[in-house]
């Protein structure tokens, strides 16, 4: 990977796994996440399994899928033209996603974030981004971070290795492929913004490249990007939502949450968490499949359908505990997810987790492999107190900690806040004038391109179609709601 | 300044067969890096079978920097046994023999002894039991399901079984195996690309719970702890069951108990103490001399009835 993806190492491990619980031949569960397992993972294929199983992970788990087909089709052809020059037979499969971290992964795909695509200026640099992470997948370098290298390597040194190859690897790549191979250098520049242990130091990574560069030229391409740009969401993950006034809209369930005075608002990467008075509440939408196995394995859970939806209430289990067969009475935290008007006993929520992953018997093989599976995806920690709300689109999962449990009023979103919610999305603007891109007399307050940026007069700039909220331009956002 | 490798050729064998090598054409030759990513490339090698590949690289410095990759792949070896040898020491008949635990055969574990059906001169022992919360090895549990890695007609390697034979020996111990011991395997190579592979085994003696006590806070709360707890003396120690019940008594009575367990003398009993919170949390924490106070409080614990 090309920076560092939070999810990523979690995610290879939870598709290795949940593959495995689809080609174990003594398992019974055909399906995964709510859709039946395809046919290479009935045929053995293990790559094209895991690759299907990731993007499945994506849309249904993490609700992280960033669906531009048009966006798609045109990053794909860029891996296809990189990958004529590579050892490949064939270009790995591009998948786009609506939060940070771009990397390859099992099954020859290519994840790449949407945010990073916004931080480039040209197609070639959009190139170097991925044939980084084909090299990756030339280099096999994916089964060094899936599997850990045996005990008597030194697997930081092999992981600084296999990135600093990649990084190389690229810049040969963008050459065979036509493209300019000092764009590597740029993109690194564009997208890396810290340092970690697993990557050799950004300074170092960038020098490599420029020299390996040298002066060679090729096609750039900052118009075909922009080109594609145009209208793509702009900012970070747009999943936690937006606030609008007093209230925290998210739009991907069409749910409302009214602020009150005090509350605290924060966003950590994925997850927006709400200090209200004594009590802290994290929230993140999930997918429906994913939803209904947690609903599923919550122990003391009750469950009830209000206006805004069904509402499951109940406690995480630890890993090994197996599915309880029913559910028990709730007890009173109810309230703090609905609408006032239920007492949390509701109706116990039995029934199976619906996804046969999910119900295998935890001393089989399967079993086991499936408690893995449930470890890597998004969901509350052993012993959390959860509220889970089931919407048409996916699930907003809330856990419930503190000494007590405030109202929190939820309710549907009305169509003015779904509008004002929406995310910001890029519009290419022309320089009236040369020099630098903040002094180009257009999209005040609303660039997204580099302020520094030399531009001639009439060059494309990304901008922003509004400007953007503190909490879009940052992964990691605090808000207060005024008295 | 660095040079580039301007050309990598594979020798002996296609060039998909050293990925991480073929890759190296067109990055910065750096002569300890392609060490280290030969290394990784002949174990890549050795995962896929061929135990006796060989590998060598050479450097050419005509016309720009080049690599030379000399590949013997080999026979690609498979297994085509895996035994448990216990020797005449071990007849598998302390208390009820060790395939008794009552540990689930899963027939997925990689260490593959219960779903071989080739034990031939010892006894076979049961796979990972269900339930502890060990983590998974996701390749592990990949090639187990698969049954290409360290099962009969998958491929050897030598470092995952011997880490799988330490777990399965902890988890042997935690059934109450205190003296199971698993030996380093013996392989044997054949002509015909097969492997034999006999892992030396010993069961020893199956632990039963000796004691059950409990320290600290009032006698009412003790015996409460005692029945909660629902071990009985006597019944085969099992480390999951007694980690659960401590749980549970935390659980349900809301205090804080502590675990300690001690082996009794010279006897295979395993000695459980529930240590309680008396309010003072210092002295309930305190690390004393388990034997001597199993040795005052060396008292049955009472039984619930059982069902």
């Amino acid at each position: 990977m090309i920076a560092r993806a939070p999810r990523t190492a979690r995610r290879i491990a939870a598709v290795a796994v949940a593959a495995i619980a689809g080609l174990s031949g003594c398992a019974p569960p055909a399906s995964y996440l709510g859709a039946t397992l395809p046919q290479p993972c009935a045929a053995h294929d293990v790559e094209g399994c895991l690759g299907w199983m990731v993007e499945r992970d994506l849309s249904e788990a993490e609700l992280g899928l960033y669906g531009d087909t048009a966006l798609r089709d045109y990053v794909q052809g860029i891996a296809d033209r990189l990958a004529t020059g590579s050892l490949l037979p064939h270009a790995p499969r591009i998948v786009i996603t609506d939060h940070d971290g771009t990397y390859a992964t099992s099954g020859s795909r290519i994840v790449i974030a949407r945010p990073t695509i916004q931080r480039l200026d040209s197609e070639a640099e959009l190139a170097g981004v991925i044939a980084h992470e084909l090299a990756h997948i030339e280099g096999h370098h994916a089964v060094v971070s899936l599997f850990g290298p045996p005990p008597d390597a030194d697997p930081l040194l092999l992981r600084r290795d296999a990135e600093a190859i990649a990084d190389e690897r690229a810049v040969a790549l963008l050459e065979r492929a036509g493209y300019s191979p000092s764009a590597m250098a740029r993109a690194l520049r564009a997208v890396l913004d810290s340092e970690d242990e697993e990557h050799p130091l950004r300074a170092d990574r960038i020098a490599h490249v420029a020299v390996l560069a040298g002066h060679r030229t090729g096609f750039e391409g900052r118009a075909e990007l922009l080109a594609h740009l145009d209208h793509m969401v702009a900012g970070h993950d747009s999943r936690l939502g937006h606030r609008v006034g007093d209230t925290w809209v998210i739009a991907a369930l069409g749910v409302a949450l009214d602020l009150e005075a005090g509350d605290v608002i924060r966003g950590t990467h994925d997850v927006l968490v709400v200090r209200r008075g004594r009590a802290t509440l994290a929230f993140y939408p999930i997918g429906a499949p994913w939803a209904r196995e947690i609903a599923a394995s919550l122990t003391d859970r009750a469950s009830e359908t209000r206006r805004l939806g069904r509402i499951t209430i109940g406690t995480m289990p630890g890993p090994d505990t197996p599915h309880p067969a029913g559910g028990a009475a709730g007890n009173g935290a109810g309230d703090a997810a609905g609408d006032g008007a239920g007492d949390g006993a509701g109706d116990a929520a039995g029934g199976p987790a619906g996804d046969a992953i999910g119900d295998a018997d935890a001393a089989t093989p399967v079993g086991k492999l499936a408690r893995a599976v449930r470890s890597t995806l998004p969901q509350p920690l052993a012993g959390t107190r959860v509220a889970l709300l089931e919407r048409p689109h996916g699930a907003l999962v809330i856990e419930l900690s503190g000494r007590t449990l405030p109202e929190l009023a939820l309710r549907d979103a009305t169509a003015d806040e779904l509008a004002a919610a929406e995310p910001a999305r890029i519009v290419i603007e022309h320089a009236i004038r040369a020099g630098a891109a903040a002094d180009a007399l257009i999209c005040e307050g609303r660039l997204l391109d580099d302020p520094r940026r030399r531009v001639a007069a009439g060059e494309p700039l990304k901008c922003a179609d509004r400007a953007l909220d503190a909490h879009e331009l940052a992964l990691d956002f605090i808000a207060t709601a005024a008295p | 300044m660095f040079n580039r490798i301007s050309e990598v050729q594979v020798i002996g064998a296609p060039r998909d067969a050293v990925p991480q090598l073929a890759v190296l054409e067109g990055t910065v030759d750096d002569p300890d890096r392609t060490e280290r990513v030969a290394q990784l490339a002949l174990r890549d090698l050795r995962s896929r079978g061929y135990a006796a590949a060989r590998l060598a690289v050479s450097r050419r410095t005509r016309c720009g920097i080049g690599l030379d990759v000399h590949v013997t792949l080999g026979p690609r070896y498979r297994i085509a046994s895996i035994t448990f040898d216990t020797g005449a020491s071990n007849t598998g008949a302390s208390d009820t023999g060790p395939s008794n635990t009552g540990a689930s055969n899963t027939g997925a574990s990689n260490t593959g002894p219960s779903n071989t059906g080739t034990s031939g001169t010892g006894t076979s022992l049961p796979g990972r039991e269900a339930g502890t919360g060990a983590p998974i090895d996701p390749l592990a549990a990949l090639e187990d399901s698969l049954g290409t890695v360290n099962t009969v007609g998958g491929v050897y390697i030598e470092y995952r079984m011997k880490r799988a034979l330490t777990e399965l020996e902890r988890r042997y111990r935690d059934a109450g195996w205190l003296e199971a011991t698993l030996g380093a395997p013996r392989t044997r190579y054949f002509a015909d690309g097969t492997i034999a592979i006999a892992i030396p085994a010993t069961a020893g003696r199956r632990f039963r719970i000796g004691s059950i006590t409990a320290v600290g806070a009032s006698p009412t709360a003790r015996a409460a702890v005692l029945q909660t707890l629902g071990l009985h003396a006597g019944d085969y120690y099992d480390g999951p069951s007694v980690r659960t019940a401590i749980e549970r008594a935390r659980k349900k009575l809301d205090r804080w108990v502590e675990l300690r367990t001690a082996i009794a003398g010279d006897r295979p009993r395993v000695d459980v103490e529930a240590i309680m919170d008396t309010g003072n949390t210092g002295d309930a924490r305190d690390t004393r001399d388990t034997r001597d106070t199993r040795a005052t409080r060396d008292t049955p614990a009472p039984r619930e009835p059982r069902p």
